[in-house]
């Protein structure tokens, strides 16, 4: 089994590359925000329980984890022009879709892995003992001040191995993007593929990039785990 | 070296058992590399089946009909292969395939042959073999609306083109006209992306475009901008090595000439009588005589 690497060497190829991924990295990054912010949002609203919009989001949850990425990703790409979401090209004249396929990429990851960190979170904040909880109210926290000063600092440690979960899921659903024609990582290669037919060797520097990537999440989410750590608080890990 | 690759606080019992899976995964990923040595043809015998990757997105070369079989011209030159190979037209199964998986899947041996409007050019015959010739495919031609103002190739500079992921002529769009190629796996979401315009225009095969554009819902509205600057030969494609299946199945292909099979199927599917097929039924009937 030779593998040939001398497509890595022409700078075509390499302008490609080195495109694809500072998108897919934008692309990971917006999407976490996204994600980080539906999630905190969302656990604050289903926590508390308020009246209406408890229920939305709950709704919310079911549809966008529900359903798989993919699906959310084409129809907004493809589906949202049909509804009538266009614009007017001022130059043109012509309707347009209201989303690229960026934006269109970066909200479906945005919501379907924040449909998930909303769980996530609100596991965690489950997690907290109750007698902590009641301890804050009976000092004279109001239910939101215990949130925002008890249970969501608490609650977010307890559930950082599972949002590093997310986190990766995240970074490694940006692939799908290729499909719309958003020039990630993904896209760049199968043009290389396409072009010199050295499947294999590419798909091993694809693979190897993603490793990489997600490695380099993973071992941020540990460090800010070990920097954000209540000393002598819950099971050592 | 055994404590390198084994977690070193782990007992002596347990190191043993780590370094067993680590050497039996080795294997297995090893044992992966090592070729089948097979002739394809007796194999194909041996199976009774032929296994022939076509598109289904592609009239009149293949696609689905309105009955929910698959048809069209290269599905009617695989059948007539499957016949001559093996006996009956029936022995064979047509796999899906587009652009950009179709040499993938040969090489890696999931279909034993591509009739999947695959053009000949001299990067892929480095990696495959390519079966005789049998259609001169118009090359790249430009759909718009009717109110586009392009008239050229040169006049696409700068522009959104969309297209099929693994054409021949993306590089030359965007090397040397300067367009911008936004690029699809299947012709389903290139049309439905072009009528939401998010590109300026398709830059695509002939055939498709120009069925595409005679179609109701798109007569009215859209129009073939700017025609093909070269025709492309197409013909199937088998795995690199396989003298004697290739020699088959260009005897079959020959012969489905001679017999105005391929003639007979440009009627069928409105493709209009081209030269160069008559032409070289003319050459394969008088050469079986």
């Amino acid at each position: 089994m030779n593998l040939d690497f001398s497509w890595l060497a022409d700078p075509y190829y390499q302008y490609w590359l080195l495109r694809g991924l500072g998108t897919t990295i934008l692309m990971s990054v917006l999407g976490l925000v996204l994600m980080m912010v539906i999630g905190i949002a969302g656990a604050l609203i289903i926590h508390l329980r308020v009246p209406v919009l408890a229920t939305w989001t709950t709704l919310f949850v079911e549809m966008f984890r529900n359903t798989p990425p993919l699906v959310q990703l084409f129809f907004l790409y493809f589906m949202l022009s049909e509804m009538g979401l266009t614009l007017t090209d001022p130059a043109t004249g012509q309707r347009i879709p209201i989303f690229s396929g960026f934006t269109c990429a970066v909200l479906s990851l945005g919501l379907y892995n924040g449909a998930l960190a909303i769980e996530i979170i609100r596991s965690g904040l489950l997690a907290v003992p109750l007698q902590t909880v009641e301890g804050a109210r009976s000092l004279g926290y109001s239910r939101v001040q215990t949130f925002r000063y008890i249970e969501l600092p608490i609650g977010l440690r307890l559930s950082m191995p599972a949002m590093t979960n997310n986190v990766v899921s995240l970074i490694k659903t940006s692939n799908q993007a290729a499909l719309v024609a958003v020039a990630d990582i993904m896209y760049t290669a199968t043009q290389i593929m396409l072009e010199n037919f050295r499947n294999l060797e590419v798909m091993i520097f694809v693979w190897v990039v993603y490793v990489a990537l997600s490695s380099l999440a993973v071992v941020a989410m540990r460090y800010i785990d070990r920097l954000i750590r209540i000393p002598g608080y819950g099971a050592v890990a | 070296m055994v404590t390198a690759v084994t977690r070193v606080n782990a007992p002596k019992s347990r190191r043993k058992w780590q370094l067993a899976s680590l050497v039996s995964l080795a294997c297995a990923i090893g044992a992966t590399a090592i070729p089948a040595k097979a002739d394809q043809l007796e194999k194909v015998k041996e199976r009774g089946k032929l296994v022939v990757g076509i598109k289904t997105d592609y009239p009149p070369f293949g696609y689905l009909g309105a009955d929910g079989q698959v048809k069209g011209f290269e599905i009617d030159i695989a059948k007539f292969v499957a016949k001559e190979l093996l006996g009956s037209a029936d022995a064979i199964e047509l796999v899906p395939v587009v652009a950009s998986n179709r040499i993938e899947l040969l090489n890696a041996g999931r279909i034993d042959a591509i009739f999947a409007t695959l053009g000949t050019n001299p990067d892929r015959a480095k990696i495959i073999d390519f079966t005789h010739e049998y259609y001169q495919m118009e090359g790249m031609v430009l759909l718009t609306s009717k109110d586009s103002a392009i008239t050229a190739w040169e006049e696409v500079k700068g522009k959104k083109l969309c297209g099929i992921q693994g054409n021949l002529y993306n590089r030359t769009l965007t090397e040397k006209f300067g367009a911008e190629t936004v690029l699809f796996a299947g012709t389903a979401e290139m049309f439905k992306a072009f009528q939401d315009n998010r590109c300026e225009g398709i830059a695509f095969d002939g055939p498709i475009l120009n069925m595409k554009v005679a179609e109701d819902g798109w007569k009215d509205k859209y129009k073939i901008a700017v025609g093909a600057f070269a025709f492309n030969p197409i013909a199937g494609g088998v795995r690199k090595g396989e003298v004697a299946f290739l020699e088959a199945v260009n005897k079959a292909i020959t012969d489905a000439e001679a017999k105005g099979v391929l003639v007979a199927s440009e009627k069928t599917f409105n493709m209009g009588a081209s030269e160069y097929v008559a032409k070289r039924a003319e050459e394969a009937k008088a050469k079986a005589n």
